[in-house]
């Protein structure tokens, strides 16, 4: 054992996916204190091509993980059962929602307060989406992942990486923000890798008490501790980058960085969670 | 509906593992994948006496399984698709025209079974030898078993031993509720020991 | 003849079987016509055929195989599930080696073609080069007249065969060849129990006696083993691990087994494990007889009517009053006059005096006790005093000849009686202990009566010129100290030529002139009684499974090719027969004899029944011996059973032995440490290491499936105590040394053995260069083993070895 690697297709999509969805968080905070000008928008709006991109890259990759994708139309046959399937149904629920968004925002027929409700919706999808990306491996047979903490890390890692990369669409669109913008963003990013930190550093906490007849879970990854600091420091590195682009309109290079340094963070996260499988029994 | 299920006779058991061998060689299996697991676990400790001899509590013993049909799987639950599912004969099989090899179930099953052969396409699970069965043969592990410690069939027929299975490896019989009956060897541990550790990691890994 | 009772008589069997006698009929090819057809394929029409064979190894069982073949192909292996599955029924179930046939007769190791050494390479080199059979052939007629000429037919030895034991022909077309032609020097003894047969039994018993089968078990009583595997390596469900697991369930045996190695015996059977210290039991035996003695428990009356040399009492006349006998010798009156008290037998044997005290009184007090050994414990240098010692002990507590005992020996077993290749006549009367064939290429004169234990000539002629090996591994893998072994192979001045004839390339090719690729017994025609250790009575009639592939040809016929160039064509095919001819003559010459007693079917039925095993009831009855020892002696020189042999104690005073040998010939199975021993351990080699016979190999066939590989791993089996002290983990590669080589393997860290004793499997398969450190990367133990013999038999003591464990990289 030690790394999680042999997941690392789950963990591009569950770093990436919820990330592309909670951005809409920022977006709207975008929308409803920047009250951009139309043609802002506009660019708003063409920018938001960003993080669909990072959502349909989060997709393929938990696509690519299926030995026969083919037949992944069938996973609705286990909504309500299968976590897996409910965690999908999540993510597709989301993504229609914000596509109807987002071909009515370019084509122009969102009105202010329609737009601004849309997105209120959407942040919620998106934090949905996050919680039920955690609910997919709380199973009962698997005691180092059956925990409420796996829903709380998601959220974490959701809002973190979600903030920064809503404030870089926010900079590639050259959109002027309230001055209290940075520090909203700060806030977003921190209450987000704090969740996130609270949430896996809670679990590896926990693993003293749970063993099966291969040792401690405790000992499954070694280096867990340091993978958890990997995240808890690009999380704050990249809250700081985002800041600080904050007081530069939030500068596209910078938040480039900022984006790339959260999602090493969470995607080491993640690689560090799937390490920490461990059955109940064997 | 019938329910089929396996009995293990652990009092019988010497660890041959011809019944893994029959496994492997009948659903001609790749060398790292078995339907079929034969556990060997020991504890107990060696001591030195003063004179120089050596006395020893230790214990090894046997513990061979496959999937255990269980009536609440673990499997069948988290399949996003359906494609594992109970039959009418109990035993838990793969749809491989429904199943998206997504990993759910061999990630849940907490006796080890099923598996993601990517190569297929699907997950490949015991089946409980069904076409064997329907021909109202023995699944070949329970036919290879040179001392008769296991069997199969309607569990309502079945030796029903010490209960369903409540030993070491195995997780305790109330998280999936197994259709595998065992009676217990007197070395045996329970579900859950961390007294005993498993001794032949480079078989069953 | 055994007493029997059929529980399957023929008819209900036929019915048992008609089914699949009709399946094949289906199949619209008669199986005995499969090789005549030309080059159509047998079977070769999409659909699945059943074809019958038999497992064939020398486990001891010749285990039912029913092939599922399809296309020309092993599709899978189903065994015997005729006959009654119950727990007690007999079945001959194959074990997990016969089960996993499929990828060894299709294996990337498969020998199919003739092969000769490259021209300016050496024995070892492992350069070789394909010929026609008729190259092969011709050059090993060619050799064989000039070395006959050269050197005399005393020249030419063909070695044991052990990987194709158990049928009617074996390497015997060597033999009939040969005998045709002057003959060749032959061999007695085994690697397996050359010990026990020729070094203990003949002196205890004046042959094997007594010897009954698990079977014969009473209600409640006692088994003690010592060194005794069943469980480990006779797993089949016809086998004596069988039947002593039905014994311990149905009849409520209690089992103590007295072994370095936690046995399979003593996991989920419940047996109770004594650990002892490998090569020490003769001490054990001796601390026991003093428990006994001071405890009244030794049964005097017993000895004194059917036991030569326990006491004075029962001393031969002419060894009276030289305090010699067994009881002086224990209680310190005797041979080294050392009290051989439980405290000095715990202090060698480091087992518990407490424990020793018990197991006197558990052995005591038992009736009946049976009291048996396996062969590992007398493969050790002092193994012939330590096979005769145990056998002592079952007489000290008269629990022989009587139901529920056995000879302090071996177990027993009955069945058919089935005859193999007739061979005719060996002109050439002098044999060789079978171990001692590289010393007879290496000394070849110098081997003598009195030193080698040659028979029939005071010494050899001549070395070995021309070595056969057929269906063996001995060269490179199988005979103690492959280092020495083969020294004196690649010298060709020594040996001049050598032919290896098997199914796989293992190492033992590399050493070989010319190598011939054989047909497995599934892919031939074969005919076997059930097992020479399973005590059943059956018929495995084998057919080939599919035509030979690619250039393989089986043995009968090979030889048969050699006799047309040599000359003696017609009267070595006794007119042309083939081998499928002989299987039918053998068979019906057997059934002719056996008349009523078994109710044996035709042979053509026997072949669509494929296996035939009846359940035997072996007699329990008191031997004629006991009943009436006057009447009927013993074929012993006192014609008595005996503890002290006047045999030996002629021996003792006319044989030579060597000096460094560190053993002893002696009248009374005293405890001789031998070399090597535990007392031997050192700094540089503080561990015993012992090899044994694990369950996914016999010897070294089957060593290479990797099936099997990954279900019973080669792996040195070190205790947690030692493994923390060398700084091993579970699972490290590890290094293995003694004074004769080094091999690379895993570790497993396990309760499983005792403190200052690492035990492997025997048989891997042989991966070094032939020169260098000759690091052996392949596991195989006999890199490790050692040269040394029994002093009485010359049977194979290399169990004796010391050396050392370290972690390497990689």
């Amino acid at each position: 054992m030690g790394f999680g690697f042999e997941h690392a297709a789950l963990a591009v999509f569950t770093t990436l996916a919820p990330m592309g969805a909670a951005s809409f968080i920022a977006l709207a905070y975008a929308f409803v204190a920047g009250k951009p000008d139309a043609e802002t928008a506009k660019r708003l709006d063409r920018w938001t091509a960003v993080p669909a991109i990072v959502m349909v890259a989060g997709f393929v990759g938990a696509f690519m993980h299926l030995a026969n994708p083919l037949n992944a139309f069938g996973v609705f046959a286990g909504v309500g059962s299968s976590p897996l399937s409910n965690e999908i149904v999540a993510g597709l629920v989301f993504a229609v929602a914000a596509l109807v968004y987002w071909v009515l925002a370019l084509a122009g027929k969102l009105s202010g307060g329609a737009r601004n409700g849309f997105l209120v919706v959407l942040s919620v999808l998106a934090l949905v989406f996050a919680v039920f990306c955690g609910l997919a491996y709380m199973m009962g047979t698997i005691p180092t992942w059956n925990t409420p903490l796996s829903i709380v890390q998601m959220v974490g890692y959701a809002l973190a990486g979600g903030a920064v990369l809503g404030f870089c669409v926010v900079g590639l669109a050259h959109a002027e923000m309230p001055k209290g913008a940075p520090a909203v963003a700060l806030a977003l990013a921190l209450v987000g890798v704090l969740v996130g930190a609270v949430g896996f550093g809670a679990q590896i906490a926990g693993l003293d008490a749970i063993r099966n007849i291969w040792g401690s879970a405790a000992a499954l990854v070694p280096a867990i501790w340091g993978l958890f600091g990997t995240f808890a420091v690009c999380g704050i590195v990249a809250a700081g980058l985002t800041y600080a682009a904050g007081k530069k309109a939030f500068s596209p290079a910078f938040m480039i960085v900022a984006c790339v340094v959260v999602a090493i963070g969470i995607f080491v996260a993640r690689i560090g969670f799937y390490g920490l499988y461990m059955g109940v029994a064997l | 509906m019938t329910q089929y299920g396996f009995y293990f006779d652990a009092t019988r058991c010497t660890g041959c593992k011809t019944c893994e061998a029959a496994c492997r060689d009948y659903h001609d299996l790749p060398l790292d994948l078995t339907y079929r697991h034969v556990y060997e676990l020991e504890g107990g400790t060696w001591t030195q006496a003063a004179d120089g001899t050596w006395t020893t509590d230790s214990y090894t013993f046997y513990t061979s399984f496959a999937c255990s049909h269980c009536d609440d799987p673990a499997c069948t639950q988290v399949c996003p698709t359906g494609a594992m599912h109970k039959g009418d004969d109990g035993l838990v099989s793969v749809d491989t025209h429904r199943c998206i090899g997504c990993g759910y179930c061999e990630l849940a099953c907490p006796y080890g079974n099923p598996h993601v052969d990517r190569d297929k396409g699907h997950s490949v699970k015991c089946d409980g030898c069904a076409s064997r069965v329907a021909a109202g043969e023995q699944p070949v592990c329970v036919e290879a078993c040179s001392m008769r410690a296991l069997e199969f069939g309607p569990v309502e027929k079945l030796n029903q031993g010490d209960g369903r299975a409540a030993v070491a490896p195995l997780p305790d019989p109330s998280v999936t509720t197994p259709n595998f009956y065992i009676k217990n060897c007197a070395a045996a541990q329970p579900s859950g020991s961390t007294s005993c550790v498993v001794a032949n990691e480079a078989e069953v890994k | 003849m055994l007493d029997t009772s059929m529980t399957l008589n023929r008819r209900t069997f036929v019915k048992a079987t008609g089914a699949l006698g009709a399946l094949a009929a289906a199949g619209g090819v008669a199986s005995s016509a499969l090789f005549s057809g030309g080059a159509e394929p047998a079977f070769a029409d999409g659909e699945e055929h059943i074809v019958w064979s038999h497992c064939h190894v020398n486990c001891g069982g010749a285990c039912v195989l029913q092939c599922h073949v399809k296309d020309g192909e092993l599709a899978y292996v189903e065994s015997d599930n005729t006959g009654d599955a119950s727990f007690g029924g007999v079945q001959a179930r194959a074990c997990l080696r016969g089960r996993s046939i499929r990828p060894w007769l299709g294996s990337a190791d498969r020998l199919n073609y003739p092969m000769k050494r490259a021209q300016g390479t050496k024995r070892g080199d492992g350069q070789y080069e394909r010929i026609s059979w008729d190259e092969a052939l011709d050059t090993i007629a060619s050799e064989f007249t000039r070395i006959k000429e050269q050197y005399g037919n005393e020249a030419i030895f063909i070695q044991e065969c052990s990987g194709v034991e158990q049928n009617i022909m074996m390497n015997n077309p060597f033999f009939r060849l040969f005998n045709l032609l002057g003959g060749e020097v032959t061999r007695y003894g085994s690697y397996s129990s050359a010990s026990i047969s020729f070094g203990a039994y003949p002196y205890v018993y004046g042959k094997s006696w007594g010897n009954r089968s698990f079977k014969t078990l009473q209600d409640d009583q006692l088994v003690v083993m010592f060194g005794f595997a069943p469980n480990d390596m006779r797993m089949a469900g016809d086998g004596p691990g069988y039947d002593l697991n039905v014994a311990r369930e149905k009849k409520r045996v209690r089992i103590i087994n007295i072994d370095p190695r936690r046995t399979e015996t003593c996991t989920n059977l419940g047996a109770e494990w004594i650990p002892i210290v490998p090569g020490t039991d003769a001490a054990l035996v001796a601390g026991l007889t003093h428990e006994l003695i001071e405890s009244n428990l030794v049964d005097l009356e017993f000895l004194h009517t059917y036991v030569t040399g326990f006491d004075e009492d029962t001393m031969p006349e002419d060894a009276k009053g030289a305090n010699a006998s067994y009881y002086d010798y224990v209680m310190g009156t005797g041979y080294d006059k050392v009290e051989k008290t439980p405290a000095w037998a715990s202090s060698i044997t480091r087992i518990p005096e407490e424990r020793i005290k018990r197991l006197a009184h558990e052995i005591g007090e038992a009736k009946p006790c049976f009291i048996c050994q396996g062969l590992g414990m007398q493969r050790h240098a002092n193994g012939d005093n330590a096979s005769r010692a145990v056998m002592a002990l079952a007489l000290m507590v008269g629990q022989v000849g009587k139901p529920g005992t056995t000879s302090g020996g071996t177990i027993g077993n009955g069945g058919i009686g089935l005859d193999s290749l007739p061979t005719g006549t060996n002109p050439v009367k002098t044999k060789i202990p079978q171990y001692l064939w590289p010393e007879a290429i290496r000394d070849g004169a110098k081997l003598t009566r009195e030193h080698d234990g040659v028979q029939n000539a005071d010494a050899l002629k001549v070395g070995i010129k021309m070595l056969v090996n057929y269906g063996n591994n001995m060269m490179a893998n199988q005979n103690g100290d492959i280092n020495f072994t083969t020294d004196i192979l690649r010298d060709e001045s020594l040996c001049e030529f050598i032919v290896q004839y098997d199914v796989a390339w293992t190492d033992s090719c590399n050493w070989a002139d010319i190598v011939l690729p054989d047909l497995t017994p599934q892919e031939t025609y074969s005919l076997t009684a059930a097992g020479e250790t399973n005590d059943v009575a059956g018929i495995r009639f084998g057919q080939p499974l599919y035509e030979p592939k690619f250039e393989r040809r089986e043995v009968y016929e090979v030889c048969g090719e050699l006799a047309r160039r040599l000359g003696v064509y017609d009267e070595y095919s006794a007119g042309g027969m083939t081998r499928e001819d002989w299987c039918r003559k053998l068979y019906d010459e057997l059934r002719e004899d056996a008349g009523d007693d078994y109710d044996l079917p035709t042979y053509d039925e026997g072949v669509a029944m494929g296996a035939f095993t009846y359940d035997i009831e072996p007699s329990a009855k008191v031997d004629p011996f006991i009943e009436d020892p006057v009447a009927n002696p013993l074929k012993t020189a006192t014609g008595k059973a005996q503890i002290f042999s006047p045999e030996i104690a002629e021996m003792a005073k006319t044989w030579k032995l060597d000096e460094s040998e560190k053993n002893a010939i002696t009248p009374i199975p005293v405890y001789v440490p031998g070399p090597d021993s535990a007392e031997d351990v050192t700094d540089e080699y503080p561990f015993q290491i012992l090899d044994y016979h694990c369950k996914g190999t016999t010897h070294s066939t089957y060593a290479h499936n990797p099936v099997l590989n990954k279900i019973t791993p080669f792996q040195a089996w070190i205790n947690p105590i030692d493994a923390e002290r060398m700084g091993i983990a579970d699972l490290d590669r590890v290094r293995l040394t003694s004074a004769q080589g080094s091999m690379i393997t895993q570790a497993r860290v396990t309760n499983r053995v005792i403190p200052g004793v690492i035990v492997h499997p025997q048989g891997a398969w042989h991966r070094a260069p032939a020169e260098g450190d000759r690091t052996d990367e392949g596991s195989c133990t006999n890199t490790l083993t050692s040269r040394q013999r029994n002093p009485i038999s010359k049977g194979t003591g290399q169990h004796s070895v010391i050396g050392t464990i370290e972690k390497v990289e990689g």
